[in-house]
């Protein structure tokens, strides 16, 4: 199957504005769904429009070889969010807390959902915000180290350390043995596969 | 993945997005998309024909003078409007400006919403859509944005009018019409004409009509989700914040989004009691105040009142009520300070001195004086109305148009399926890759009842070849965006 890269649209778009929304309709799921995550779906509604509103205002500034848009997608998305992180922060927290009350009604955790664990959930909200972005954009926006990279502008070294760091400090709070949260030291970072403008 | 992605990748934080919510909020997404490439096709086109035309005066279409020049007594003559008490300050650029965020308290807000609500549950009943009825509202939006131009850096404010005729069962027609644009201080319209354009004293029509049709269940107005009746929502304020809060706010409370969901009820609800409460409970939303009286964008006398400025933008959140008869006159947000944590972000983030210095500059050019009017919702009128032509109170629009998309359709592997887009159909988006088999056959083009004929025939040279056309559609959904897309047949 082919389909013009990203990158080809975007060019296109400079000059024919409208190939702009082959953008949208192309990853407008995986944003959503990845700020819904975020900062609930209120926000996110919000937050979804704004990213791609800005990503056209700024289509000149794209510049990524590969020819996927998506970092740089998750990368406007998250400077938004970052206007948010107190948002995101309480909510994390109140959803740990949701989450107790539940366990608490159901001791059982394949009734209460183990997909709410209250303890992750609050050293997740516990992380600095910068350590967060990358372990989210990892984890949930499901991007490579390179990726992650282009959407903050960082070399993937700093990448690297800073998903190790984090890790390590959500590792440490819920008790799971640091070494199994892997880490620069084992030289071999697991790469989530590179995607194609999934749709 | 390691086991603790693992565990990160399984939390659920939310739940589920639906896909009918998914399909809204991606038609608000696109809607706000086109109005930035309008607005951006319409500035390009503008600068050249005010280029070529710079010794001619431009003269403004009727209403968009009207517009116009209500919308520059709102920008700059705020103080005139009697803003108060006393509150207004000099700004650069604007002159004597109301600053909302000086108002004048809670107490003042509670007794002025509690008179609109006298009056409002004295009211009669206005009448409710039947099945074959429609809602009509009519209102004009618009916001202050920036462009460049030939290195020049130009702040200007926008508008379009849009309207709405929805059917109880959540299908039916949105016009947007053609809006206007105009520099925003005199200190932008100095730098246009120094750079040998036309003088901007007058708004220019943009071009650009979007008319839509949505099916049943769409709900294209978000505001239709509420009852516009009697049943479902309490008339008690206390009680009635708490449904807001849980239907529609998912038990998030903010203070800018009940205001908004409450403006949904005034702008829809013709039951009395009901608006009588909504607006007591406005007068309840803790840090409400009032702004004294306002004039909104059309000229329209009002009494203003404000939920708190966003602490991550600096925006007020500003809603101006007609004290006599209790229908919201405008929506607008309002740059309240700039002691704000937003920042105006780029990416990719910059590398070099010189992209941080360009960075610095752009966001110096985007900030936005306090008291500029960011963007505003002006409402100009609703009413049930019998068919999706006709307006309240009389008069007519003409029924939808058929509209022709032009579509270029790039065809790799002919034969096969799978093919390049055609970036200038409308929706190119939504012809999905993988959909389409490029030979002589059928497209299936969104919004066109039907399949299209598409012949697309084979190069045997390259095995590629490109192939243009137009449909025609006369009853669904469609939506263009830019100008010279979209011809009425």
């Amino acid at each position: 199957m082919h389909t013009e890269e990203d990158a080809t649209v975007i060019a296109d778009s400079l000059s024919d504005p409208p190939c702009f929304e082959v953008l949208l309709e192309r990853h407008f799921v995986r944003m959503l769904d990845y700020l819904t995550r975020r900062v609930g779906s209120q926000v996110a509604a919000d937050l979804v429009a704004d990213t791609f509103e800005r990503a056209f205002r700024n289509r000149a500034r794209f510049a990524n070889a590969d020819g996927s848009a998506l970092p740089w997608l998750y990368g406007i998305a998250g400077n938004l969010v970052r206007m948010h992180r107190r948002t995101e922060a309480r909510r994390l927290r109140a959803l740990a807390r949701e989450a107790r009350s539940r366990q608490s009604a159901a001791p059982d955790p394949s009734v209460a959902g183990g997909a709410l664990d209250p303890v992750l959930l609050e050293a997740l909200a516990g992380l600095t915000q910068p350590l967060r972005e990358v372990l989210l954009l990892h984890a949930w926006g499901e991007l490579s180290n390179e990726e992650i990279a282009v959407a903050l502008g960082l070399s993937p070294e700093a990448v690297r350390t800073r998903l190790h760091r984090a890790r390590s400090r959500v590792a440490a709070q819920i008790g799971l043995a640091s070494p199994g949260v892997g880490g620069p030291a084992a030289g071999v970072e697991p790469q989530t596969p590179k995607r194609k403008e999934a749709m | 993945m390691t086991e603790l992605d693992e565990m990160i990748r399984s939390l659920s934080t939310e739940e589920e997005v639906d896909d009918l919510r998914r399909e809204q909020l991606r038609r608000t997404t696109r809607a706000r998309l086109y109005r930035a490439i309008r607005m951006e096709s319409h500035a390009r086109r503008s600068h050249v024909s005010w280029w070529r035309t710079r010794r001619r005066l431009v003269l403004p279409s009727g209403i968009a003078v009207g517009i116009a020049a209500a919308l520059a007594a709102a920008l700059f003559l705020l103080p005139s409007s009697g803003g108060g008490s006393g509150s207004g300050v000099d700004v650069p650029g604007l002159g004597n400006v109301h600053v909302p965020g000086l108002g004048t308290g809670q107490a003042q807000a509670k007794a002025v919403l509690a008179h609109i609500a006298h009056i409002a549950a004295t009211t009669p009943a206005s009448s409710v859509p039947s099945a074959d009825q429609f809602l009509y509202t009519e209102w004009i939006d618009g916001y202050t944005g920036n462009e460049v131009h030939d290195g020049h850096n130009y702040r200007l404010t926008n508008g379009q009018t849009e309207q709405d005729w929805e059917a109880p069962d959540g299908s039916g027609r949105q016009l947007t019409s053609a809006g206007f644009f105009r520099l925003l201080t005199p200190a932008d319209n100095a730098q246009w004409l120094a750079a040998g354009s036309a003088n901007n004293s007058g708004a220019a029509p943009s071009g650009g009509i979007m008319d839509a049709t949505y099916p049943k269940g769409a709900y294209f107005n978000n505001c239709s989700m509420l009852p516009t009746g009697p049943a479902g929502l309490s008339t008690d304020p206390k009680l009635l914040l708490r449904q807001i809060v849980a239907k529609y706010q998912k038990g998030h409370y903010s203070t800018e989004g009940t205001l908004d969901k409450a403006l949904c009820i005034l702008e829809t609800s013709a039951y009395p009691p009901l608006r009588a409460a909504t607006y007591r409970m406005i007068g309840e939303l803790p840090g409400i105040q009032s702004l004294g009286t306002m004039r909104d964008t059309l000229g329209r006398s009002g009494a203003a009142v404000a939920a708190p400025p966003d602490p991550n933008t600096g925006e007020q959140y500003v809603v101006i009520l007609d004290p006599t008869t209790g229908m919201p006159l405008e929506q607008e947000d309002v740059q309240a300070n700039n002691n704000h944590n937003h920042q105006m972000y780029f990416t990719p983030p910059p590398k070099t001195e010189k992209q941080r210095q360009e960075d610095a500059t752009l966001e110096a050019q985007q900030t936005l004086a306090v008291g500029t009017v960011v963007d505003y919702r002006v409402f100009v009128k609703s009413g049930v109305v019998d068919s999706d032509t006709a307006l309240p109170g009389g008069g007519s629009v003409p029924s939808k148009p058929g509209i022709t998309h032009q579509y270029t359709i790039t065809c790799a592997n002919v034969g096969s399926t799978a093919v390049g887009m055609g970036c200038t159909m409308p929706g190119a988006g939504t012809l999905q890759p993988g959909g389409v088999t490029c030979t002589t056959g059928t497209l299936p083009v969104p919004g066109v009842a039907g399949p299209t004929q598409v012949v697309c025939p084979a190069d045997t040279t390259t095995n590629e070849t490109t192939t243009t056309g137009t449909t025609t559609d006369a009853s669904t959904e469609t939506a263009t965006a830019g100008a010279g897309v979209a011809t009425t047949g």
